[in-house]
């Protein structure tokens, strides 16, 4: 398996993370690994363009956050959907669903 | 809402808690504790700039983000040292030069007089049309002092140096003769002992004076008890009965040393016109008001006197005292303070064009803030914020450059501009420098700071900010910024252009005498030793002989007046042409000279004779004339033997005119009329004890000092000189404004054309640099590097023209208000116009092909690949 190339979208990185926390509220690392595990490695989000998304997100009100303990008793930050944010997660699924079968109409061409 | 510290924590908090996560995972995956835990900081980069990102997006308390913001500036100004010390010297010069200039411009015009409540201090002449002003004579004065006090109090006071015996030497000082009433119209009151009481200045009354503090320092070693002191004033005791404070000046730009009571005789006749008046309006007393007094006073005392002065265009005239004080070296300052003003402009200008310049490479920075989710407001105040650092720091070096400046500027200024003493940088110009270090930074902070926040923000993630062509918009402004400097440079060079060309035919001027090897001083004598005319004459009958016989000495002389200082004027009569009735008489220089002083100074004869030994107070009165009167008054005629009458004296005899000289600038090296009458010493008592000794000696006059005291003290051991100077710096001290103004705006000018030069060759390289890939592909289709180097100087040769013409529009508005100060060339003189624009326009065209012939050495291969 080839590295892939890590450059996300913005809007791609925040879709992720949206779809990474309509599982059910998680905390920062749990995010990226959730993103990284569903994507059998091939996503791996960098740290440093994790966090401001996340906080980027929560300024945008589609994300709210909690400090909670974690799976192994440690103070972690817990990041959970709003309503606004699933609103804002169907629409980018279509517009995503969209876009990707359009390209892979176009690959699909022979 | 949110505490700035605790969004840290938080964040850090997060960070931590991710950091220790990804540790135990990696420590899961076989890695020792210590490797385990670097990667996983590794893995975050730089927690510091996600911190600082974070930021950016969550906000915190705004005096904390300041505070960062600060912080970071400074971190971007420190990682370009280059960069941010041009920068800052650019507008620290600008700073610092217009700082030093408004204190200045403070100290001589804006500051108030050092007197209570100085808007109500007006000085009083006699005005007979919009040009001629003149002093007050004692019956003016008499018929002031009794009516004014109706709305106000008014005193007289003249300047006169004065023999002071007693001590070691003779000494001169200097002495300002006043009225009773002058410290209590002034407002001021001794710091010990009293002023004058009414009565103190009629001629029955026991002669008082007060001293300076100064005076009693260097007088009395400050302990001994100096009230009640006689001091002996030109052969008169005088009783000391107050000093003054430190600091209190006279209304005038010399400084005094003792106030002696003005005691007026009762006059016979209205002239002449010696003194000077001040009056403090009471209050609620309006300028108008006061005006329309003295012209009721006017229009009693001139019918009065009417048969000794008949001039009904004549009346008294208030001037605000400051006004009178200050005169015309406003102009000079205000000139000078606008002069300094575009400096300040283009140092602005030229900081903005750098700051673009950067911002292309720093594009990338602030798009990944901005990707982040930085808001736009909040990189608009970090890009501000930077640039009030820069201006802060310009600022505060400035104000050091204006503290050094401000003494240049003084020891460069001639002697002639009142109230240079009150030339200091103090709280105003701080705030001034403070002012100025704002506007600058609103002008270079805010342009660049608006097109940086480019809301295109794909361009320059996808470029790499390298190699990719600029935006259009910021290429047009750059461009915009180079034409505003070129246009600024150009009205400065202009006016350093006409400054610098007035003063050299000022230079250039022929003052109608030899000024080389010429000492003069003044020999003045005491009334009250000489009371007579005729000792008076046979005192310096007497000097004019030993002087005659002292090896070295050529020729010597005396007069009243020495040229170029415009000394006494009077007013004349001819028996040809009467002054007809109501209309004011002509006026021309008039000098009190020994025969030989048209000999002594070079002055040669055109008609006539010259005066002689014979034309003595017996003889019948004569007078030589100018070539310029003879020109004037008598066009086509023969001027010798003709009769006029002077000084509106209508019982005096005839005086004949005997010659005519050649012209001397008597009134100064700019003014026009070279009109004089010259009239021998003997027959004209008037100022007979205050001449001038004029010597031409074979080598340095300035040694001839000593020899002059000598030969004066075994006459009279009481008399001491006055005003040594040699004519050579009499000359200089008449050139003293024009070459001030000649060497400030040339400066102003020579900076502005750095700047200028700067901008334009910075903002071409730039472009060079841009277009490296393109000048390759063009080299590599077979561009000759003629073609190359056309195509950039052609850049910036456009730029520098519109500049150029918009420059040149600016200036012929904006000399106007030079007129004044010019001499011998007219404010839109093509010659200097031309000149200047070929000028600035050789220094663009240098300036762009340095980096043009950069660009035609451009390898084509390394252009290429650069990509």
């Amino acid at each position: 398996m080839t590295k892939p190339k890590n450059n996300l979208l913005q809007g791609t990185l925040d879709m992720l993370v949206l779809k990474a926390l309509s599982l059910g509220p998680m905390h920062g690392y749990g995010v990226g690994q959730r993103i990284q595990q569903i994507s059998d490695d091939v996503l791996r989000v960098e740290e440093g363009s994790l966090y401001p998304a996340l906080y980027r997100i929560e300024q945008q009100g589609w994300i709210e956050s909690e400090w909670g303990v974690s799976e192994n008793n440690q103070r972690a930050k817990f990041y959970k959907l709003t309503r606004q944010g699933r609103r804002q997660l169907q629409l980018e699924e279509e517009n995503w669903g969209r876009l990707a079968g359009a390209i892979f109409k176009v690959m699909a061409t022979t | 809402m949110w505490n700035g510290e605790a969004v840290h924590r938080d964040i850090d908090e997060e960070l931590q808690f991710h950091i220790r996560m990804r540790t135990q995972e990696n420590i899961e995956r076989g890695m020792s504790a210590g490797d385990a835990r670097r990667h996983a900081v590794e893995r975050f980069g730089n927690t510091g700039r996600i911190k600082d990102i974070s930021w950016d997006v969550r906000g915190g308390g705004w005096l904390e983000s300041l505070w960062q913001d600060i912080r970071y500036g400074a971190r971007m100004l420190r990682k370009h040292p280059g960069f941010s010390c041009v920068a800052v010297l650019t507008l620290a010069l600008g700073i610092g030069a217009n700082t030093a200039i408004f204190s200045i411009v403070n100290g001589v015009l804006l500051r108030p007089l050092p007197y209570p409540e100085p808007d109500r201090l007006d000085t009083v002449v006699q005005q007979n049309s919009s040009m001629s002003r003149f002093g007050i004579s004692v019956a003016d004065f008499l018929a002031l002092e009794k009516e004014y006090p109706r709305i106000g109090s008014v005193a007289a006071y003249t300047h006169r140096a004065v023999t002071l015996t007693g001590g070691e030497r003779p000494e001169q000082v200097k002495a300002t003769f006043a009225t009773a009433a002058f410290f209590e119209t002034l407002g001021v009151v001794p710091a010990r002992g009293r002023g004058f009481v009414p009565g103190e200045d009629r001629p029955d009354s026991d002669p008082v004076v007060v001293v300076s503090h100064g005076f009693r320092q260097r007088h009395l070693s400050g302990n001994a008890e100096m009230i009640g002191q006689r001091l002996t004033l030109d052969g008169i005791g005088y009783t000391v009965v107050g000093i003054m404070p430190q600091g209190f000046i006279a209304p005038s730009s010399t400084v005094t040393d003792l106030w002696p009571v003005l005691q007026l005789q009762t006059p016979q006749r209205r002239g002449p016109f010696t003194l000077r008046v001040i009056a403090r309006r009471n209050a609620g007393v309006s300028e108008r008001q006061g005006q329309e007094e003295l012209q009721r006073i006017a229009r009693d005392v001139f019918a009065q006197w009417a048969h000794t002065f008949p001039d009904a265009n004549a009346t008294y005239v208030s001037v605000p005292l400051k006004q009178a004080l200050v005169g015309n070296i406003g102009t000079t300052l205000l000139v000078l303070l606008g002069a300094v003003g575009c400096v300040l402009l283009l140092a602005s200008v030229n900081v903005a064009n750098l700051l673009l310049a950067r911002a292309t490479t720093r594009q990338q920075e602030i798009a990944i803030r901005a990707a982040l989710g930085a808001g736009r407001l909040r990189l608009l105040r970090q890009l501000f914020t930077e640039s009030l650092l820069l201006a802060t720091l310009g600022g505060a070096l400035g104000l050091l450059l204006a503290v050094w400046g401000v003494d240049m500027l003084l020891a460069l200024s001639p002697e002639n501009i009142p109230r240079l003493d009150q030339v200091k940088v103090d709280g105003r110009a701080l705030g001034f420098a403070a002012l100025g270090t704002f506007v600058s930074c609103l002008v270079f902070g805010l342009v660049p700071a608006l097109y940086n926040v480019n809301p295109n923000l794909g361009e320059p993630l996808k470029g790499g900010g390298r190699g990719s062509a600029e935006v259009p918009g910021r290429r047009r402004l750059r461009d915009l910024l180079v034409i505003t400097e070129f246009a600024l440079a150009l009205p400065l060079l202009v006016g350093a252009g006409l400054m610098i060309n007035s003063f050299m035919r000022l230079q250039q001027v022929d003052p109608g005498f030899d000024p080389d090897h010429l000492l003069t001083v003044q020999v003045p004598l005491p009334v009250q030793k000489y009371p007579k005319p005729e000792q008076a004459v046979n005192f310096h009958q007497e000097l004019i002989r030993r002087m005659q016989t002292l090896p070295g000495v050529q020729s010597a002389s005396l007069s009243t007046d020495l040229p170029l200082a415009g000394g006494h004027t009077n007013d004349f009569s001819l028996e040809m042409r009467p002054t007809p009735p109501g209309k004011s008489a002509e006026v021309a220089e008039f000098l009190a000279v020994s025969p030989e002083y048209f000999r002594t100074l070079g002055i040669t004869l055109v008609k006539g004779r010259y005066l002689s030994e014979q034309d003595n107070a017996d003889a019948p009165p004569v007078m030589v004339i100018s070539q310029a009167m003879a020109e004037r008054y008598f066009p086509g005629e023969d001027p010798v033997g003709m009769r006029l009458k002077t000084g509106g004296c209508k019982e005096c005899d005839w005086t004949t005119i005997v010659g005519v000289v050649s012209d001397v600038k008597n009134g100064g090296l700019n003014v026009e009329d070279d009109s004089a009458m010259y009239c021998p010493f003997i027959q004209e008592p008037l100022n007979l004890r205050m001449m001038t000794l004029v010597l031409r000696t074979e080598s340095d006059p300035a040694s001839f000092v000593a020899a002059v005291r000598r030969e004066v003290n075994s006459i009279d051991p009481d008399l001491a000189l006055a005003n040594i100077k040699t004519m050579d710096q009499l000359m200089s001290e008449s050139l003293g404004q024009s070459r001030y103004r000649g060497i400030l705006l040339g400066i102003f000018a020579l900076v502005a054309l750095v700047l200028a030069a700067v901008g334009i060759y910075g903002v071409i390289a730039y472009a060079v640099n841009q277009r490296t890939h393109e000048f390759g592909i063009r080299i590599a289709l077979g561009a000759q590097k003629r073609d190359i180097l056309k195509l950039v100087v052609r850049q910036g040769m456009t730029l520098s023209v519109i500049g150029v013409a918009i420059g040149v529009a600016a200036s012929l508005v904006l000399t106007r208000f030079l007129s004044s100060l010019l001499y011998g060339v007219s404010n839109t003189d093509p010659a200097t116009f031309t000149s200047v624009t070929l000028l600035l326009i050789g220094v663009a065209f240098v300036a762009c092909s340095i980096p043009a012939r950069r660009a035609t050495r451009v390898d084509p291969m390394v252009a290429l690949r650069h990509e």
